[in-house]
């Protein structure tokens, strides 16, 4: 083959760009369903999830005159007469609409009681006449007091910190300063201290039950073997809530363990097992299991026999061989388990809702009862938002904390 | 390469013992002050056969034995057990002459080398090499004071803060045997340990073996199947077959005067000529299937009438131009020639018997062309009479 001159080079070179550019399209071809199912199904969702947390257009929307009329209002002193008249105009047409519920509701959550005034002014605000501002005080004198303006230039958006704040039981002062809500209002911190406290309780027993259950697995008789993983994994394919009701029909007052209980005289009484606490660790543990002894069973299986052989020879003692040697490298295993256990923990919502009583619910059943009970869409993605947050600082802890060890879980 | 096991022995054991000639033959007697010794042992997994039967074995101290046999000979079988990770069904193991009965394998203070070497994956070569050291509770800074030294003598210094995973195969070997050797154990046992290196890097390392050996003057037990191994690095060998010890000897025992045919065929080549026994008083004369009768070194006691075996090495026969008055000489035919640089092998075929090898030297007087009839012989005393059964 003789040399190259110039010219062909660069033909060759621009060749081997087209073929590489169209090797790229076509691998872009082939994902690009995948791609697309993942963003209708899961970023669109969590981006809309997350936007909802820290929105507010009700007022933009149900009393458009009254928002144009309070953007430039600095509340320190009640607004003019201008702003009466807009807020008389759109509450007016929005009671004919019947889009003043919907706003009326939005104002109850920055003042109680904002939600009956509302109403109640809009039920007669076509027949008020002006002056608006001494009509309206005459509806109530509410509506002289500057707190119910700066509640409503609060509200107008078009985003809020509000939901974020109120699921830390933290509120935001007209001037900016972030502050806890009355000892008396702080409800919603105790669901999301209880969740992590809960999982971390849930992750300790399932490493308690499930590290010599893997170990056992690994390297016992593939007899042996087959059984224990048999029986791990069978939870699996029995749906969620038939496990849990199973756990109901064992549990009960006079269930099979309380009556052998009784029976051993252990007990005189039958004790409270499930709708509390107890129950929910009981239930969650068997659920999860399988999450940590799958990875640390398959981690101890790559662990050869031998080194622990090694260390003895070299004088450890079992224990100490163990410490030193195997508990190590099964740390990949574990790390893993653990961290799908205490993620998969931290957003359960199935067991506590159907076998805890009220003070075991967590962060998602707070996500459940603003959607589903109450219809605080804002609530309800603030408390999600908080259960993505939640989620990503522990898998960004969880990973850092084994990756420095040189550890990839 | 052969100055630096003296010079880890020199380190490894300054103070302890005085250096010996890295060439002198170990000094040991077997007999006189064992250091274990295996006492009608046998060990059996499913209560059926016996993996070892009935098994004695003296170790000298100092002495560097080795276990030769096939794989399921039982020989590693029997270094667990000395290691402690298997109990004798029956019998008795002992270490200076304490029974090692209720000693657990953590404080039988043997260095064990595996063949797949079994450092500690997540443990640096330091850490890897400081851990018996560690696990006897010595100091920090003398930890790391030896295991300076021991990297330094198996010239991986630098090379302390990797893992075993960045180190090649033959790295990863001297790192398995300092760990073995740094906490100055009474007896290494070896389980086939240069098993997974390739055949150059096989040689080096058999060579530095046998220097530490000699230098440190440390017991050591050695498992192979692979009897040219056996055959350099070893004092004593003991051949293995299903259990049970055929024959213990020096190398030049055992390859010259083998007293079976499964320890004469194991161990290098062998030509195996069946035959009865005709005669046995003062000189053995053995009748061959091909109808010659000839004389050889009665090495089992054979009687007149029993079928046998008469054993010689290649390199004993001696071939030549077929004569009209030859006595005692062997008819055959000369089938194939291969040339080996330092040797010349023929591929023989004898008359109503088998194909045998020889092997002459290049410089030999004949060369002997394919398909030639020769005339076979062998040195005088150089053919044994072993047992007919079937050669391997």
């Amino acid at each position: 083959m003789t040399a190259a001159s110039p010219a062909a080079m660069t033909d060759l070179r621009a060749g081997l760009r087209r073929a590489e550019r169209r090797r790229q399209v076509r691998a872009f071809g082939l994902v690009t369903p995948l791609l697309a199912f993942m963003l209708a199904i899961f970023v669109l969702p969590i981006a809309s999830t997350l936007l909802f947390s820290i929105s507010s257009t009700e007022m933009k929307t149900a009393l458009p005159r009254t928002t144009a009329a309070l953007a430039n209002w600095s509340g320190d002193a009640l607004p003019d007469e201008t702003t009466y008249a807009a807020l008389a105009a759109d509450l007016a047409q929005g009671y004919a609409a019947k889009t003043v519920a919907g706003i009326a509701t939005r104002l109850n959550q920055e003042i109680p009681g904002l939600r009956s005034l509302v109403m109640q002014t809009a039920r007669k605000a076509e027949t008020l006449p002006p002056p608006y501002r001494a009509a309206f005080a005459a509806v109530d004198p509410r509506w002289e007091d500057v707190a119910t303006w700066r509640a409503m230039k609060s509200a107008a958006g078009p985003l809020t910190p509000r939901y974020l704040l109120q699921v830390l039981d933290l509120e935001r002062e007209w001037d900016g300063s972030i502050v806890s809500v009355a000892p008396d209002r702080a409800v919603y911190i105790t669901y999301l201290t209880r969740t992590f406290w809960m999982s971390i309780v849930v992750t300790l027993l399932c490493v308690a039950i499930g590290y010599p259950l893997a170990f056992y697995a690994a390297h016992c008789r593939p007899f042996a073997r087959r059984l224990v993983l048999g029986s791990v994994l069978l939870p699996f394919l029995v749906s969620v809530l038939v496990r849990t009701a199973a756990w109901i029909v064992v549990l009960q007052k006079n269930g099979i363990v309380n009556s052998l209980l009784v029976w051993l005289g252990i007990v005189d009484q039958p004790v409270q097992l499930i709708f509390d606490r107890f129950g929910v660790y009981v239930v969650m543990v068997h659920v999860l299991l399988p999450f940590l002894v799958l990875p640390l069973y398959s981690v101890m299986r790559t662990i050869p026999a031998l080194h622990m052989r090694a260390a003895s020879s070299l004088g450890a003692t079992p224990l100490s061989a163990f410490l030193s040697v195997y508990l190590p490298q099964s740390l990949p295993g574990l790390g893993a388990g653990a961290m799908l256990v205490f993620i998969l923990s931290l957003g359960y919502y199935t067991t506590p809702a159907l076998v805890g009583g009220p003070g075991d619910q967590m962060l998602s059943s707070l996500v459940t009862e603003f959607a589903l009970e109450i219809g605080n869409w804002g609530m309800a993605s603030a408390a999600a938002t908080l259960l993505l947050i939640s989620t990503l600082v522990s898998y960004l802890t969880f990973s850092r904390l084994f990756r420095a060890r040189g550890f990839l879980p | 390469m052969n100055e630096q096991p003296s010079a880890l022995a020199g380190h490894l054991d300054a103070g302890q013992r005085p250096p010996q000639d890295a060439q002198a033959q170990p000094a040991h007697d077997a007999a006189a002050a064992p250091i274990v010794q295996f006492r009608d042992v046998s060990k059996t997994y499913d209560g059926l056969g016996n993996v070892i039967d009935r098994l004695n074995l003296d170790i000298g101290r100092g002495e560097f034995l080795t276990l030769l046999g096939p794989s399921g000979s039982g020989k590693t079988t029997l270094l667990m057990m000395l290691a402690g990770f298997e109990n004798p069904t029956e019998g008795d193991l002992l270490l200076d002459g304490r029974s090692l009965d209720h000693t657990p394998a953590h404080r039988r203070n043997m260095g064990i080398v595996f063949q797949s070497y079994a450092l500690f994956p997540h443990m640096s070569v330091r850490r890897n090499i400081g851990y018996p050291l560690l696990q006897r509770g010595m100091a920090k800074a003398e930890i790391a004071r030896r295991v300076d030294e021991a990297l330094r003598m198996i010239h991986l210094d630098g090379f302390g803060e990797r893992l075993p995973a960045q180190l090649s195969g033959g790295q990863q070997q001297r790192v398995a045997l300092a760990r073995a050797l740094v906490f100055r154990p009474d007896i290494v046992l070896m389980d086939e340990p240069l098993g997974a290196l390739d055949k150059q890097l096989r040689e080096e390392m058999q060579i530095e073996i046998k220097h530490l050996h000699a230098a440190l003057g440390v017991t050591v037990l050695y498992v192979t199947h692979d009897q040219s191994e056996a055959l350099t690095l070893s004092d004593r060998i003991a051949v293995l077959d299903k259990g049970v010890i055929l024959q213990v000897g020096t190398p030049e025992q055992i390859y010259e005067t083998p007293n079976s045919s499964f320890v004469a065929n194991f161990i290098g080549e062998m030509n195996n000529f069946p035959g009865t026994v005709r005669e046995d008083e003062g000189v053995c004369m053995v009748e061959l299937d091909c109808g010659v009768t000839v004389q050889a070194t009665n090495a089992i006691a054979a009687k007149p009438g029993m079928r046998v075996n008469v054993a010689v090495r290649p390199e004993q026969t001696i071939l030549s131009q077929p004569k009209a008055d030859d006595t005692g000489a062997i008819p055959a035919t000369v089938r194939s020639k291969i040339y080996h640089g330092d040797h010349l092998r023929y591929e023989i075929e004898v008359d109503g018997c088998a194909d045998i090898m020889a092997r002459t030297t290049v410089a030999a007087p004949e060369r002997l062309s394919v398909g030639a009839r020769v005339a076979l012989r062998w040195a005088a005393g150089s053919a044994r009479v072993l047992d007919a059964r079937q050669a391997r």
